[in-house]
């Protein structure tokens, strides 16, 4: 067995979450312009519902199914309760990460309140290993994989065909401008904040049934190499996160061949070299906009 | 009073002083520059480890730590290099994490590399010790003073003291001086400093090494009472508690941080001490932590200036004719 295409495996797997999780933190940020540093909390709240409704029989479908929709609740909960009314009310976009770090910080402490301090599994377990091509996955790693396939195929459909999709990405673009053409961008916004959410989701909870225990703090771990992905792919861009993800996600395990502790650490060197290279990331139609007084 | 209060007072008197220096190397980055360090804890503990191994002497390798660059260093030496490293880094880090156009990119870059230090200090034990940190880290003057532990405390203390005065003159200094003019101007409106000529970029940059020199001369003074640092002691969470003091006291003011490190850093934090433990261990931590996150969601819509705002400026002494142009002289901070 070959030690190059067993990583190519896990490689894959972590690509795969990391798909998920990115391409929905930097779909909030295209459209709201706000980094959500809450997003990885969501993501373990989400996985902690899922668990409940698993553990409660559900299986396995319907937990990563009960994930994506405490994800989108709790996506567009945070955005509708705390950060439109914060913006209302003109508070500037340094205040704003201050703003979700608070609530991050609030919703993880929150979930080891509740659910303390242990290590919980999904009641599947692992599932069989299966092998393919030289690569060992479990048959819940398969179903990761194809999850995150069928996200990615289902909102490409949706960004490029569909008039929701096209008015998400007006109002990513520009929203004054979205707003003169006659899109509603409050509720374009919305369903932004519930798709996103559903991917935070999906991440969350494929993180969880990836990483066989987890507990309270894990997705806000996760968040940094989500960061990295959705920084590296030029942020607000959904194909550069999926770009990010997949770049991210292999070199990170392929580099654990000789040096398994420093997963984390590439991901950062990648980063700094592109930020190095591209200021602004990869995308090259990258849309940023310079720091103006609070909009 | 007794002894036992005394060292209690005293530390709490140290602890303060720390923070303070702590919130104005913040506040002169966030608060006057708007440059959001949120790596700042990782300046706090690259001080600290620094000036920990140049006081405890060479690794011997048959001890219970094992460090680098270790050094046996006379007294002022430690906090200097310790400052010193701290501007080195921040230089370092600043060369790619003040790349992007938008602070708050930046500052999710610099998340990252505070994560990623302390991945690598917690990773590579032969660095800083690892996971049990460095121990045992000698005070100043300890063995030649010869005094009793309160006693000595007390020395500290006022050790820490002109310290933390002559950080506040140069602070003060720096941040009334036409440079901290142009800081706010470019916290205000970056482009338009831009289009006027000044590079925002090594402005930040100069911001980002004084602060980090700062928050290492700070970590340097901790680390030498308390005589141990470990990846315990600067969790990324850290960062957010300084953060919360700045925004508190008043961002954007040298009393309004040295208020907030008072109240949340001081009174905040050592009330908790006092009240009765519940639940499992953890839990108050937990709870605290949520009170201190709805603290600053209180404060942001409230009162986002803090308790002591930032002082109003005029321009009408820098304009050639105040009495006709006194209607229109107005204030530069918001």
């Amino acid at each position: 067995m070959n030690q190059f295409t067993l990583a190519i495996g896990f490689g894959l797997v972590t690509s795969a979450i990391l798909v998920l999780s990115a391409v929905g933190f930097t779909l909030q940020f295209g459209v709201s312009n706000i980094f959500n540093l809450a997003y990885g909390d969501a993501m373990t709240l989400s996985a902690f519902i899922a668990y409940l409704a698993d553990a409660a029989g559900a299986g396995i479908w319907v937990a990563i199914l009960v994930g994506a929709a405490t994800g989108a609740l709790v996506s567009v909960l945070i955005s509708r309760l705390i950060f439109t009314p914060f913006l209302r009310r003109g508070t500037s976009r340094f205040a704003m990460v201050m703003v979700s770090l608070a609530l991050a910080v609030i919703l993880q402490n929150a979930i080891q309140a509740i659910a303390g301090t242990k290590f919980r599994s999904y009641a599947e377990g692992q599932g069989k290993s299966l092998h393919l091509l030289g690569m060992i996955l479990t048959s819940y790693q398969l179903v990761i994989i194809a999850v995150a396939v069928a996200s990615m195929v289902g909102l490409h459909l949706l960004l490029q065909y569909t008039r929701i999709g096209k008015a998400l990405r007006a109002t990513a673009a520009d929203p004054e401008l979205a707003r003169s053409c006659g899109i509603a961008t409050d509720r374009v916004s919305a369903a932004a904040w519930a798709i996103s959410g559903a991917l935070c989701g999906l991440g969350g909870v494929t993180l969880a049934l990836n990483l066989a225990s987890f507990d309270f703090h894990f997705g806000s771990e996760f968040l940094l190499i989500v960061v990295a992905a959705a920084v590296f792919g030029s942020v607000g861009q959904p194909y550069g996160a999926m770009v990010g993800a997949v770049v991210i996600g292999m070199a990170s395990e392929l580099a654990a061949i000789w040096t398994p502790s420093l997963k984390q650490v590439v991901a950062f060197v990648i980063l700094v070299v592109i930020l190095l290279i591209r200021p602004g990331g990869l995308w090259r139609r990258a849309f940023v906009p310079m720091d103006v007084a609070a909009r | 009073m007794s002894l036992a209060y005394q060292y209690y007072l005293l530390t709490l008197l140290i602890f303060f002083g720390v923070n303070t220096i702590a919130c104005w190397s913040l506040n002169i980055q966030y608060g006057v520059g708007g440059v959001m360090n949120f790596a700042f804890i990782m300046f706090q503990s690259v001080g600290a480890y620094l000036a920990g191994v140049l006081t405890l002497g060479p690794s011997t390798g048959a001890s219970f730590q094992q460090y680098i660059l270790g050094a046996t260093l006379p007294f002022p030496l430690p906090w200097i290099l310790a400052a010193l490293a701290g501007g080195v880094l921040a230089w370092f880090v600043g060369l790619f994490a003040l790349r992007p156009g938008r602070r708050d990119f930046q500052a999710m870059v610099m998340l990252v590399v505070s994560i990623i230090a302390s991945t690598l200090v917690l990773t590579q034990g032969s660095w800083f010790n690892g996971q049990n940190g460095i121990a045992a880290i000698p005070k100043p003057f300890e063995s030649k003073l010869n005094l009793g532990e309160v006693q000595y405390g007390w020395f500290y203390a006022a050790l820490t003291a002109v310290t933390v005065l002559a950080v506040y003159w140069l602070v003060h200094r720096l941040t009334a001086s036409p440079w901290g003019r142009r800081l706010r101007a470019m916290r205000e409106n970056p482009d338009a400093l831009q289009s006027l000529g000044v590079n925002v970029r090594t402005e930040s940059m100069k911001l980002y090494v004084l602060g980090g020199a700062l928050a290492s001369l700070s970590g340097a003074i901790l680390v030498q009472f308390i005589g141990a640092w470990s990846p315990g002691s600067w969790a990324t969470g850290e960062t957010f508690l300084y953060f919360v003091a700045v925004i508190v006291g008043g961002v954007g003011n040298n009393f309004g941080a040295l208020l907030g490190a008072a109240l949340v850093l001081g009174v905040f934090e050592e009330s908790l001490r006092y009240l009765p433990s519940f639940g499992y261990a953890g839990v108050a931590e937990a709870v605290q932590f949520m009170l201190l996150g709805g603290l600053i969601l209180v404060f942001l819509w409230f009162r986002p200036q803090g308790l002591i705002p930032e002082r109003r400026r005029r321009l009408s002494r820098l304009q050639p004719e105040p009495a006709e142009r006194s209607q229109e002289s107005s204030a530069v901070a918001p």
